[in-house]
């Protein structure tokens, strides 16, 4: 039998695999196995993950041929007829696609894209949206759009009247002199950040668990999740989320509080819609 | 837990209060208080709560509205229902989305309870 080259492997060619194996005679047939002859187990085992590799599959992990019966109402059948040491017939392995919700930078659509992401064309405005992550640790002088994430490192000098669109953006670095740092998802907020008061005003803005943020002037954005420590004046547009081990330190005004046990809440508070 | 505590004294909404409640239980309060409200044990403000006073308690869940300062031992609890006018002080807070609060509050992350005694009757404002 030519030999084929299958880089993907999931359950279902899995079960042909075993089923054309079990056709041949070297595998038991699902819900019907082989009966165990002593001294032989071993070798029947070992017969079905080479058939299963000469078919171009993958042999399942499990030291079993009988691994990958599909049914669960086979697999109780068979377990009444098998021996003791026979496990149960289940499928090892079921590849599910992942799914991905991107947010065209450009107009704003939000569309899904299952599987592996390549350069995408939004489907609104039909342009070719960048997918990279970018590290920025040196000098940047142009515009970032990209729907993957941006780390803004503490060693970062950005331009002023940068603007940064992404879908994630971690900044470690200076921003304070961008014009804009919009994310479709967060902004993380770490401890080097430095920011102007107005740059985040339009994002939903996280301050991890182990940054401590000092605001000089007043802290604005549109929602705010606190999981570390934010000292001085804020206001949030839509919802602060102050998170069990997060605290915040100064003035605080919002339509909307929402604080767990074990969160810190120290000073004026105005929570009105 | 003290969720599962039974409730002892059960103040309705329809009870009128004019000065100062004190309980060493828990406490369920529908009504209307214009004084102030101690309990050593934990408290249960209702939806249908109005308190114009200080209240000092163990613990405390609020879904009423509040106009005064809230001291717990414990912990405080406001729910989407809550209305608070006042400070608070507690060792713990948890506080649901939809709640009104203005004032100044005083919970600490490492749990410390700043400057919470046993509960005592104060003069109300």
């Amino acid at each position: 039998m030519a030999k084929r080259t299958v880089e993907v492997i999931d359950g279902f060619s899995q079960v042909q695999a075993f089923k054309r194996a079990a056709a041949k005679g070297t595998i038991g047939t699902p819900g019907k196995p082989k009966p165990a002859i002593s001294g032989n187990t071993t070798n029947g085992t070992v017969e079905a993950q080479a058939s299963a590799v000469r078919s171009g599959v993958r042999p399942l992990v499990a030291a079993s041929p009988l691994r990958a019966m599909p049914s669960p109402v086979v697999s109780a059948q068979s377990t009444s007829t098998a021996s003791p040491s026979v496990p149960l017939n289940q499928i090892g392995v079921t590849i599910v696609p992942k799914k991905r919700v991107v947010t065209c930078y450009d107009c704003g659509y939000s569309f899904t894209v299952t599987g592996k992401l390549h350069v995408p064309y939004c489907p609104k405005c039909k342009i070719l949206l960048c997918v990279n992550d970018i590290v920025i640790d040196g000098e940047q002088i142009e515009n970032i759009k990209t729907i993957g994430d941006v780390i803004i490192k503490p060693t970062a000098k950005l331009a002023p009247g940068l603007t940064i669109n992404a879908r994630s953006v971690t900044i470690g670095g200076d921003v304070s002199q961008c014009a804009a740092v919009l994310a479709s998802e967060y902004i993380y907020l770490e401890t080097d950040g430095k920011i102007s008061p107005t740059v985040l005003e339009q994002t939903h803005v996280v301050i991890p668990e182990s940054a401590e943020i000092k605001a000089t002037s007043e802290f604005k954005c549109k929602r705010l999740t606190v999981m570390g420590k934010i000292e001085g004046s804020i206001s949030v547009a839509e919802c602060l989320e102050i998170k069990a081990g997060g605290n915040v330190v100064g003035d605080i005004s919002a339509p909307s509080l929402v604080m767990e046990l074990g969160a810190g809440l120290t000073g004026s508070c105005k929570i009105i819609k | 837990m003290e969720e599962n505590k039974v409730i002892k004294s059960i103040i309705g909404d329809d009870i009128e209060i004019t000065g100062d409640v004190k309980c060493s239980s828990q406490l369920q309060f529908d009504g209307k208080l214009d004084g102030n409200l101690v309990c050593t044990g934990s408290a249960v403000i209702g939806k249908t709560a109005v308190v114009n006073g200080n209240i000092t308690v163990e613990s405390v869940t609020i879904n009423g509205t509040v106009q005064g300062n809230i001291t717990a031992k414990d912990r405080i609890e406001m729910k989407s229902t809550a209305r608070v006018h006042g400070d608070i002080k507690a060792k713990r807070l948890s506080v649901e989305d939809g709640v009104t609060f203005i004032g100044r509050s005083e919970v600490n992350p490492s749990g410390v309870v700043p400057e919470v005694g046993t509960p005592t009757p104060e003069i109300k404002k």
